[in-house]
Parts: C-alpha cells; sequence; structure tokens
C-alpha cells in the first residue's frame, strides 16, 4: 500500500507543482460563476436555479471530464517518454501498483475539484434564493420541485406491446408481404399508434396506467409531497388555453382525487396533488392483477372539454404525464449527484491510462476521446432504433429485407457493445438534478459498482497486462 | 574465497537482442551472443564505443528490455522479479528524475518504494544528501540542478534501498573532478562490503582505478574479457620508482641496464596527475569559502553504505 499511496501522492504533487491543479480549479470557479452571468433565464427563480444547476454544473463536469480524460493518458504515456517510468519501473513495484497508483491519484485531485464546484453550486443556489424577490408561489415551485430529490414515476408504456400485435395481425391477415419492407411497416404502425395514443381531441379522454412501487405505501402518512406533471408535445404548442379534467384512482373506484386545468399548451405545468393517507391506501390496497403479476396501479384520466372554445391536446409521448414523490432534501441529491460525477470521472480516468500504457501521449489521447465519441454514437444510434422501430417483431426479421443482413449484422454488433455502454450512459445525474428528480443511493451504488470497481478493474486489469509486456526502455524512434 | 563469496550475482547465457520495426521486422541485433558471469564483490565495468550494446545489456538485467534469446539470471531469478529488483540500485546514463520535486522528496519516494519504514528513510536520506553534497539544495527542486548535481540526486536515489547490486551507467557523467573520486572511491567502499558493481562508461581512466574486471563490447558482443591487470600488464617491461640518487650512482645504474637491454631505457619524473592537482586545489578553496551554491565537496560516505 506504501508503494500505491506513494505513486498516487506523486500524481497530487505533479499536477499541483505543474500548475495544472491550480489552472483547472481557477477555470471551474470562472465557469460555475461567469456562466449564470452569460446566459439569460426566463426571468424566474426557478429559471436561475435549473441555469446553475443545469448548465453550470454541466460545464464543470464537462471541463472536469476533458481534463481527466487528457491528464489521465498522460500519466504513465507522459513517464515513459521522458523515460521517468525506467527509474520506477526498476524498483520493486508491480505494474498493477503503479497503474492503481496514478488512478487513485487522479480519483483524488478529481473529488477535490469536483466538491468545491459543488459547494459553489450549493452557494449560488442559496445566494440567488436569498437576493430574490420573496414571492410566495415561486419560493413554492423552487422548493418543491427544484431542491428536492423526487421519484419519477412514469406511465406504463404498452407502444411496442401493441406495435407487435398490430404487425402481427396484419401479417396474419395478409395485409402486408414479405416484400415490404419490415421497419417501415413498423415505423408506419408505431407512427399511428402513437398518434392514437398523444392526442385527445375535443370531448374525448386518454388514460394513464401508473404501476406504483410498494415503497410508496407509506407516502400519504409520510406527507411526501407527491406532483402530477403534464408535458404537452412541441408539435402543438400554442398560448390558447385548454380545459380539461383530471381524475386518478383505480380501476374499481377510478374517481380517488379530480381536478379541472386551465393551461396554455405551451409547455410543462406541474400540479401537486394532495396525498392523503385515505388516498394513497386507496390505492395500495387495490390490487390489480396484470397477467402473472399483481401490483398496485393507478388511473390517471384526461377528459378534454367539450365548450366551443375546447381543442385538440397532444401530450408528450414519453411523459406526457409523470407523477413525482418527493423523497430527499437538495443537498442530500446534490451529493449523490456528485457522487455518481465523480464515479464517471473514475471511469474516464482508468480509460485514458490504460490507452496511455499502450500509446505515446497523443496517440493515447486521440484514441481515448474517438472510442468515448464512438460510444456516444452507438448509444445513439440504439436509441434512435429503439425509439424507430421498437424491440419488436424480430421472428419475422429473416423473412423479410433479406438486402440488408449487413445492416442487421451492424444493428446486432452496435446492440452488443449497447449492452456495456448503456449502464455507463444512463441518464446524466446533473440533468436529474436540475430537473428536482432524485439521484438515489441506489443510482451511487450502481455507479459505484460499474464505473468505479468492474470498468476500471477490466481497463486496470487491460493497462497492467500492456504495461508489464511494454518495453519500456526501447530507442526512440 | 568462501562459496557465498563466489556466488554468481549476475549470468548472463548467449543473450540476443534484437531491435525489431512497428511492423516486427528485425531492425537491428544490438546484442548477439553475449555470455556473462558477475560474481558477489565485483566491481565489474562493461566498455564500449558507442552502440556495442553496453546500455541494452544493462537494460535487460534491469527487467525494462525483453531478450529476444538467451537466458538472463540476476540473483538466480528473472531480472523482472519484484524480488530481484529490491536488491538492485540502478543510476542511468541521464538521471530521469521527476523535475518538479526536491532531492529530499526524491529520495522520500524511491525509498517509499522500497518500502522503507518512515525511520530508515529519513536517516538514509540525511545521510545520502550529506554523502552527496546536497544538503543545502535539500529543498530546491530538482529542476533548477545543473547536470552534476541531479547527477547527484541519481547517484543517492540508486543506493536509498543499501543495494546489494549497483548498477552505473556512466555515472561520472557531468560530475566535477571531485565527484568523479567520490564516487569510485564510493563504489571501492560497496565492493569492499561485498557489494556487486556493474559499471558502464566511456571514461576509461575511471574503469581503470575501480574494476577488478572489464568486457570490451563491440557489436553486441564481448571481444575482450578478463581483470584489468590480466589485460593490461606489459610482461616484458619493469617501471621501478624510486628516491632520485646521486648522479655517479645513476649513471652507473643506467650503464648495466643498457648493456643489458641493449637500448636506451626511459627515464622520467613522476608527476602528480591533473585529477590530484585539482582536488589539492579545490581542498584549499573550499577550507575558505563562507557559501556555496553548488554542490558542496566533501568527503562524507553515508553511514549505512560503510556498515560492516
Amino acid at each position: 500500500m506504501t508503494r500505491i499511496l506513494a505513486i498516487a501522492f506523486l500524481q497530487i504533487r505533479g499536477a499541483i507543482r505543474s500548475k495544472l491543479f491550480v489552472s483547472l480549479m481557477a477555470v471551474l470557479i470562472l465557469a460555475v460563476l461567469g456562466l449564470p452571468l452569460t446566459i439569460k433565464g426566463d426571468g424566474t427563480l426557478a429559471g436561475q436555479i435549473k441555469i446553475i444547476l443545469y448548465y453550470t454544473l454541466g460545464l464543470s463536469t464537462v471541463i472536469l471530464g476533458v481534463a481527466t480524460l487528457w491528464a489521465s493518458c498522460g500519466a504513465i504515456s507522459q513517464e515513459v517518454e521522458s523515460k521517468q517510468i525506467q527509474l520506477v519501473t526498476v524498483k520493486p513495484v508491480s505494474a498493477f501498483e503503479i497503474w492503481l497508483g496514478k488512478w487513485l491519484g487522479l480519483l483524488v485531485m478529481n473529488t477535490v475539484l469536483l466538491f468545491t464546484v459543488g459547494l459553489i453550486v450549493w452557494f449560488l443556489v442559496y445566494w440567488n434564493i436569498r437576493s430574490a424577490d420573496k414571492n410566495a408561489r415561486e419560493m413554492g415551485i423552487v422548493r418543491e420541485e427544484l431542491l428536492a430529490g423526487r421519484r419519477l414515476i412514469l406511465p406504463r408504456d404498452t407502444l411496442d406491446e401493441e406495435v407487435r400485435e398490430r404487425y402481427h395481425a396484419m401479417m396474419n391477415s395478409g395485409m402486408i408481404t414479405t416484400n415490404v419492407a419490415r421497419d417501415e411497416v413498423l415505423a408506419s404502425i408505431r407512427k399511428d399508434l402513437l398518434a392514437a395514443k398523444t392526442v385527445v381531441g375535443p370531448g374525448a379522454a386518454k388514460r394513464w396506467i401508473l404501476d406504483m412501487p410498494d415503497y410508496l405505501k407509506d407516502a400519504g402518512k409520510e406527507g411526501k409531497p407527491v406532483t402530477l406533471q403534464i408535458r404537452f408535445s412541441p408539435v402543438r404548442r400554442g398560448n390558447n388555453a385548454v380545459c380539461g379534467e383530471w381524475s386518478m384512482g383505480t380501476e374499481r373506484k377510478p374517481v380517488l382525487f379530480n381536478m379541472v386545468t386551465n393551461v396554455s399548451m405551451d409547455g410543462t405545468y406541474q400540479f401537486t396533488v394532495p396525498v392523503t393517507p385515505s388516498l394513497m391506501d386507496s390505492i395500495m390496497e387495490d390490487p390489480v392483477t396484470n397477467g402473472s403479476s399483481r401490483g398496485h396501479t393507478m388511473i390517471v384520466e384526461y377528459r378534454n372539454g367539450t365548450g366551443s372554445e375546447s381543442r385538440t391536446v397532444v401530450f408528450d409521448r414519453k411523459q406526457g404525464i409523470v407523477l413525482y414523490v418527493r423523497e430527499s432534501g437538495f443537498e442530500a441529491n446534490l451529493i449523490r449527484s456528485m457522487l455518481v460525477i465523480l464515479c464517471r470521472l473514475a471511469l474516464l480516468a482508468a480509460l485514458g491510462l490504460t490507452a496511455g500504457t499502450v500509446f505515446s501521449f497523443p496517440v493515447a489521447t486521440f484514441s481515448a476521446f474517438s472510442l468515448i465519441l464512438l460510444s456516444v454514437i452507438i448509444h445513439y444510434f440504439i436509441f434512435l432504433l429503439a425509439t424507430d422501430t421498437g424491440s419488436c417483431c424480430a421472428e419475422h426479421a429473416s423473412a423479410i429485407d433479406e438486402e440488408s443482413i449487413g445492416r442487421k449484422i451492424a444493428e446486432q454488433a452496435a446492440k452488443g457493445v449497447d449492452v456495456v455502454l448503456a449502464p455507463v450512459m444512463r441518464r446524466d445525474p446533473v440533468d436529474l438534478l436540475s430537473e428536482g428528480e432524485l439521484v438515489s443511493w441506489g443510482d451511487v451504488g450502481k455507479a459505484l459498482l460499474l464505473m468505479v470497481i468492474v470498468y476500471p478493474a477490466l481497463f486496470g486489469f487491460a493497462g497492467v497486462l500492456l504495461l508489464r509486456r511494454r518495453e519500456l526502455a526501447l530507442p526512440a524512434t | 574465497m568462501s562459496d557465498k563469496e563466489d556466488a554468481a550475482i549476475v549470468e548472463v547465457s548467449k543473450l540476443v537482442k534484437v531491435f525489431r520495426d512497428f511492423w516486427r521486422r528485425p531492425k537491428v541485433r544490438a546484442v548477439d551472443g553475449l555470455d556473462l558471469d558477475i560474481r558477489r564483490g565485483e566491481i565489474f565495468g562493461l566498455l564500449g564505443p558507442n552502440g556495442s550494446g553496453k546500455s541494452t545489456t544493462i537494460k535487460i538485467l534491469l527487467g525494462l528490455l525483453h531478450a529476444t534469446s538467451g537466458d538472463v539470471l540476476v540473483f538466480g531469478r528473472l531480472p523482472r522479479d519484484v524480488e530481484t529488483k529490491a536488491r538492485i540500485g540502478y543510476l542511468p546514463e541521464e538521471s530521469y528524475l521527476y523535475n518538479y520535486l526536491t532531492p529530499y522528496e526524491t529520495l522520500d519516494f524511491y525509498g517509499r518504494l522500497f518500502n522503507l519504514d518512515s525511520g530508515v528513510r529519513a536517516e538514509r536520506i540525511d545521510q545520502l544528501l550529506e554523502m552527496t553534497g546536497l544538503r543545502h539544495a535539500a529543498r530546491r527542486q530538482v529542476g533548477e540542478f545543473s547536470k552534476g548535481m541531479a547527477r547527484r540526486v541519481g547517484l543517492a536515489q540508486a543506493l536509498i534501498n543499501d543495494p546489494e547490486l549497483v548498477i552505473l551507467d556512466e555515472p561520472t557523467s557531468g560530475l566535477d573532478p571531485v565527484g568523479c573520486r567520490q564516487v569510485k572511491d564510493l563504489m571501492l567502499a560497496l565492493a569492499k562490503r561485498g557489494k556487486t558493481i556493474i559499471l558502464s562508461s566511456h571514461l576509461l581512466a575511471d574503469v581503470e582505478d575501480v574494476c577488478d574486471r572489464v568486457a570490451i563490447l563491440y557489436n553486441g558482443s564481448i571481444r575482450a574479457q578478463g581483470s584489468v591487470n590480466q589485460l593490461l600488464e606489459k610482461r616484458e617491461s619493469v617501471r621501478l620508482t624510486m628516491p632520485s640518487l646521486p648522479p655517479d650512482t645513476m649513471k652507473r645504474i643506467l650503464e648495466l641496464v643498457r648493456e643489458k637491454i641493449g637500448k636506451e631505457p626511459e627515464i622520467d619524473h613522476p608527476s602528480m596527475n591533473l585529477e590530484q592537482f585539482f582536488l589539492e586545489v579545490v581542498e584549499k578553496a573550499n577550507r575558505t569559502a563562507s557559501q556555496q551554491s553548488g554542490a558542496t565537496p566533501t568527503d562524507a560516505m553515508a553511514g549505512y553504505l560503510t556498515k560492516e
């Protein structure tokens, strides 16, 4: 351990003495303090807080990410080039100790820098709140919707299932033949269903089914605020007000709570649902059998107005409605977000270090950045693929589209790669924090397991193997 | 000589090192069938012109390069073995030190890599700084040092673990004559304690002064090997040194020698060499100097290195 700590400490000392640490700290502080001054908000306190949380923290994370990758690529490769590593490797130090020491050093520096940023952000948030006009409504929005860690419950998404059913039905009825491109048919079915599911005409109604997790049993007793968020689709936004009635309940008792809303279709609205213990008890005591599984569901229904002024409403496909349950305060959520970001930086450091064990500094930097870019592209490609066609009807794939086997192979390869990437590419903690969504300890645990233990261990194993095999005193070419 | 003393520390057999290009095509054959046995307590000199394979051989002994073929054992183990490395001290041809560290921090860092206790570490650092004359510069960053001063730090780090085998690649390069003399004295002192030293140098006078045995390399293979006396001795000539004699006695001796060898013998007065003269001048100057910015000339030897 002495050797690992000596190498880690050397890494930190090098960064401090080379002014890298100080420069990075200065850039981060400048970004955190300066960015809110350059971005124009919507004039509300909530808007200002969102800018601080999303943009400043987001930018700081990007700066730290780039700096971490750059520094980690150079940590070993530059020592190989300057031959300093020769004096280290002739000592009784294993390649593993060198790799781990460097990684720990980078991790410690990132921890200090990131938590300094977190502290400034926290200070800025409260400084803005203190210096803002004491508008009770705005304060309420900020406290309930932003300075919180709220768990998000999305409606059950049955689109894929419905697309599959319709596709099979069309195949069986001979409405589509094998010479029609499968993907095009699927995309078309999806489009039709999507329109039917998100559009609500005057006088029509739309239902969402929400699977309520067991931990919500005590939400009513604990007085956890529950917020219903309505989001209209960006394709039909406007200033015209739409009036409708909302009801919430279960299959047996459809109206446990109801309210009337009159809002314009120009964005997102949040309404607090008064969750009384009796409301939650009613939901939780009314289990519904869904196939083989039993669970608790809440039915949310929107009935569009019928008057002469009524208009067609288009809800957002994924987040037409979302139920938020407050689980924790802002500080705890901020700390957990920082920890998840730190885990990501740890993964970047591991990637950079391993690239640096095999390549020269410029090649290592280029390779590491390219790998990340490629990962993002693949993940985005998979996301688009899922959005386009869903993940259904693979059984018909061989019968149709024979001309695009190459594409299928590429898709499958990308999906295979995405299995590894997906856990790392989960939603950005900065995004969650700025939306007041919960970053749970479970998220932190998963990030810790994957991005600090499993993936870095794999990178470390590869790095150690490469470093051990590498001839460190080859003549310069 | 006991078995222990006679034990081979370094055993190299049929060593070949071929450097390859990116496509793994052979580029240079740096070492070609080298055989070497170095025994405990020896000061072994590796000589040869540039590119003869000295440094490559040393780097293979240290595990920094892999042998293409042949066997290399150091302390009976492979060079890359961590146990082996714990018993070796290495001074490379250039001191690849961290410029942002001070000599104290440098020695502390390398001491930690040998897992030395903090007390032992502090004691050794103190003695090494004294020995290398860097005590007054212990808190200055190595990047500010002259080549010679950095070389002293390099030498100190090579000795922090009290190594059994010291490998010195051009140890006197960049050092002033005081430093050179000191390094040579150090090598002799270490060898006296049973340490083994491998010295690679271009300065033949240095090698001649301290080495027990030498190997001369050319194009990657050994062209001559043996003890210095064995290799340099001219058995057909004799040198006689004595106090100056009265002229008539001298005349009678010369006549006798002339008669015996049939030609005029070479006669001169023994002179002090330039190194000795320089050392005397510096020693006098040092006694009168009040301030020192470079390395302080010193005769001190780190105590733990000379302990029996």
